[in-house]
């Protein structure tokens, strides 16, 4: 199991944590010396007010927040968990990824998702109905763009003709992981994607997220046959990594933290498949955040390496 | 004076001006050098026929700025410049306040129109919407930038009460404009708190679609115009005028004339000039640090 650090959620008018550079800088070195293998930004631009009272949260913009990270790190992945593809430009998009690639030495992981938020959508100015649509583009787009060659693309919603995007990337094959449990995330992640991001997905959210259920661990599971399907379909034989979160035995912020029902837990994710795990920074105070990120390291990431 | 620093890159350009550790180092000697700003251009997809005839590879801006922001502790980060129009607004909006918050108020967005048709086309923006789409987003930019409930409604967008948050480090934020048309000097006056006016050789002719500015009677009158214009609307706070010089060659060069640069600055520090632009390329990485190091000593600390 491989492990991967995410900046904590920002609530509306809560301390600002890790918005500067430098606290950034030291929950980026202290996940990197705790042994984790990446760290995530969520994206949300600019969220609805519904929304945000709701639970919602903000966060900050994750291309510019993953260079700072890349900037002050040697080994840690960066990774997009995630950005939502419709929301840009896949010709932007590419742009932006290959020069990440490129400044942390190939570390770049593109986490991408359709997204939900209907009034995120309306400020972004792009259709909602035609989300799926968008994302299979641009998932070809981008593919076709960091060749570095010359790119003649006509699609139903992106054209372009004799135009070029130098410097490419520097991994010859910039992972793409697709988030989300629906059978056509899955399907996608057969055809398209170097990783898989299901989510846990509580029956209460369900119809917000627009996802199927995933509870429990026989959840995730049962998605599985269907992705294994498609995966032998397309020919695949090449390793999938499967990012999944673990809440079992709370949280190592909190003092209750089981510790072995974490591992056990984890354990019995691995064993269905699960090889990457999300864990969301502390909320509260900078010191909590940077304690907790020592003590996951210690108690459970050593205990896997 | 103030100076500001930019990479001039080539096509196809030395990897190494594209790497992590170069940026870093490019950065600490602008600083060390006395530079006040680091700028970087943006080209995210321009047409074959456009990097076969002088046109060159580029980096995402805000990406490389916030890598050499993490790496400097003073100097400014500075898109010169951005094509507004290439972006959601609210998604450059986010994009610049996260760099601002994570620099600690050291961002100046430079915004242009932009002129590559190919580019505008690979981006699925109509060129022909380009200057409605640079106003809306001047005033959605600056909305978004309060922190507060945003409600916004045009042909290309809409925002039934959205929140960006938090908000950016510095109030305002320092927008520059570049280009000379009479709209651009008309926009600096009601929103920029910079103008930067764009060489544009007569021998060029419209391919910018900007009009000339080759010598300095040129700068000269449109200096007049802004005024005018800033007088006509009442506006009286500074605006920073962002030039360059070409006088005594290349700072890369052996015979860079430093002296002679140095004159051609005080010409348009005369005319109200006060952030002076250089651009260096042309040699090894180096070479480009060597020569950040001796414009330091010979101009900035001369000056």
């Amino acid at each position: 199991m491989k492990f991967s650090l995410g900046v904590p959620l920002m609530h509306h008018g809560e301390e600002t944590g890790f918005l500067g550079g430098e606290d950034l800088a030291e929950l980026a070195q202290a996940a990197e010396r705790a042994g984790f293998d990446s760290f995530y930004v969520t994206e949300h631009p600019i969220p609805g007010n519904k929304w945000l009272s709701f639970g919602g949260h903000h966060a900050p913009d994750p291309f510019v927040t993953l260079a700072w990270v890349a900037a002050v790190t040697t080994k840690l992945r960066i990774l997009t968990n995630l950005t939502v593809l419709p929301y840009r430009n896949p010709f932007l998009l590419a742009k932006t990824v290959a020069t990440l690639d490129r400044l942390s030495n190939g570390r770049m992981i593109l986490g991408v998702g359709t997204g939900y938020l209907k009034p995120e959508y309306f400020a972004m100015g792009v259709d909602f109905e035609e989300r799926n649509e968008l994302f299979d583009e641009s998932i070809d787009v981008m593919r076709a763009t960091w060749t570095g060659d010359a790119v003649n693309y006509e699609g139903k919603h992106f054209n372009a003709r004799e135009v070029s995007a130098l410097p490419r990337p520097a991994q010859e094959t910039v992972p793409i992981w697709i988030g989300g449990n629906s059978k056509l995330s899955r399907r996608r992640v057969a055809q398209k994607a170097q990783g898989w991001m299901p989510m846990p997905n509580p029956a209460a959210n369900a119809k917000s997220t627009r996802s199927p259920v995933v509870e429990t661990l026989d959840d995730l599971a049962a998605l599985m046959p269907y992705l294994n399907e498609h995966l032998a379909a397309e020919g695949r034989t090449d390793p999938l990594d499967i990012m999944f979160m673990c809440f079992d035995g709370g949280a190592p912020e909190d003092k209750a933290f089981n510790v072995q029902q974490h591992l056990d837990a984890l354990r019995a994710q691995e064993a269905i498949g699960v090889n990457f795990s999300a864990l969301n920074g502390a909320e509260g105070s900078k010191e909590q955040a940077l304690e907790a990120v020592a003590r996951y390291g210690e108690e459970v990431i050593a205990t896997f390496s | 004076m103030r100076y500001a620093v930019g990479l001039h890159a080539h096509h196809p350009v030395d990897p190494e001006f594209f790497s992590g550790p170069f940026l870093a180092k490019l950065g600490r000697a602008a600083e060390d050098a006395g530079f006040d700003a680091v700028f970087f251009t943006e080209h995210p997809m321009p047409s074959d026929d456009w990097l076969q005839s002088g046109g060159h590879d580029a980096l995402d801006p805000f990406v490389a700025l916030a890598y050499i922001a993490a790496s400097t502790t003073t100097l400014r980060l500075f898109t010169n410049l951005t094509v507004l129009p290439y972006r959601n607004p609210f998604l450059l909006a986010k994009s610049v306040a996260t760099l601002d918050l994570a620099s600690g108020g050291r961002t100046i967005l430079g915004a242009g129109v932009g002129y590559l048709e190919a580019e505008y086309a690979a981006l699925g923006v109509p060129f022909e919407e380009r200057n409605d789409r640079f106003d809306e987003s001047l005033g959605l930019l600056r909305a978004a930038w309060t922190g507060r409930t945003v409600t916004a409604e045009s042909p290309r967008l809409r925002a039934v009460g959205n929140t960006a948050w938090p908000a950016p480090v510095q109030d305002p934020l320092p927008i520059w404009l570049g280009g000379n048309a009479k709209i651009t000097l008309r926009r600096v006056a009601a929103h920029a708190q910079g103008w930067m006016p764009l060489i544009n050789p007569r021998a060029l002719g419209a391919r910018r679609r900007s009009r000339h500015l080759d010598n300095l009677d040129d700068l000269r009158g449109y200096l007049a115009e802004l005024a005018t214009e800033c007088e006509r609307i009442g506006r009286t706070d500074p605006i920073d005028i962002i030039y360059l010089t070409l006088a005594g060659g290349s700072p890369l060069a052996d015979t860079f004339d430093a002296p002679a640069h140095l004159a051609g600055i005080a010409e348009n520090a005369a005319l109200g000039v006060n952030w002076n632009i250089v651009t260096i390329g042309g040699g090894s990485p180096n070479e480009v640090l060597e020569a950040l190091a001796r414009y330091g000593e010979m101009v900035i600390d001369a000056s």
